[in-house]
């Protein structure tokens, strides 16, 4: 590592304290033990992760129903968390729509805590590398989706292997994290606007999970600090409420 | 959903990387842990 990125590293770490990391493991187990015979000559998995600790695994595999079909219009659910894919209720059919294919069940039944979620949905967007948003409405409530990436333009991908398959938590219960949305540049002196979404993170680009309905109540805003270096080397720290929402 | 607002860089920041801590307040009913995002402090944005 080269200096002045090791002092950068000591010096988030040092500010840092105790700050939000995904718990999804990076070594997360990605065994599937019984797979279907797909069609698609590359079909695309997602990892979903449930649970406080993201330790129950559901795979996702978008598949076609034809060698020559234009979209992904199959999805395998690993609906009870198995590792078998192969079940008959596992096998779902999408409803096509252009480019893109929806699928959905209308409960899930979380691996991790039996509690159920309503409005499961896949949607995959595009041809041969679709843009795929998974959501659902936690525990009947507020609405969930992962696939969020932090700049506009590269959603959630499905991977050709499991091994580097995107990781979504679904965990709607919080502790909860962050994201930005833009705002990756901040203009000195002036006064740009920063965006974050309210969630999970997952592991993997674009993997974040985030509310899709305002949770919060009315009225309370998001806390920010700006954490920064004078001109003098001197570390300083702004604060500011994210109040607005959209 | 987003929640946003003004983040107003002081002038006498140096140019670079930086952290923006997210959080709730403590006060919340929700409960969050503090998230670093990374920001780069500009003069001028890129085009």
């Amino acid at each position: 590592m080269r200096p002045t990125l090791l002092g950068l590293a000591c010096w988030l770490f040092a500010v840092g304290g105790l700050c939000a990391e995904s718990p999804v493991p990076k070594n997360h187990d990605r065994a599937i033990a019984k797979q279907p015979t797909y069609t698609s000559k590359a079909p695309l998995y997602v990892l979903l992760t449930f649970g406080p600790n993201a330790d129950k695994s559901v795979w996702l595999v978008l598949d076609k129903s034809k060698r020559d079909a234009v979209t992904y219009d199959v999805l395998y659910v690993d609906r009870n968390a198995d590792g078998d894919l192969t079940a008959t209720a596992n096998r779902l059919m999408g409803t096509s729509n252009g480019d893109a294919t929806a699928f959905t069940l209308p409960e899930f039944r979380d691996p991790a805590t039996g509690a159920v979620h309503k409005d499961f949905r896949v949607r995959a967007s595009g041809k041969d590398k679709p843009d795929v948003m998974v959501s659902l409405r936690w525990q009947g409530k507020a609405k969930m989706g992962g696939g969020y990436p932090p700049d506009p333009g590269e959603y959630m991908k499905g991977s050709p292997r499991p091994e580097t398959a995107p990781v979504v938590w679904f965990q709607g219960d919080g502790p909860f994290r962050f994201q930005r949305w833009y705002g990756g540049q901040l203009t000195i002196g002036a006064a740009d606007e920063l965006k974050v979404f309210l969630g999970q993170l997952g592991s993997g680009p674009s993997s974040f999970c985030a509310f899709q309905e305002h949770v919060l109540p009315d009225g309370e805003a998001v806390q920010a600090t700006l954490v920064y270096h004078d001109k003098d080397g001197k570390e300083r720290r702004e604060s500011y409420d994210l109040k607005e929402r959209c | 959903m987003l929640y946003h607002g003004p983040v107003r860089v002081p002038m006498d920041a140096r140019q670079g990387k930086a952290i923006v801590r997210v959080e709730l307040a403590k006060e919340s009913q929700f409960r969050s842990l503090a998230t670093d995002i990374e920001v780069e402090l500009v003069k001028e944005k890129a085009k």
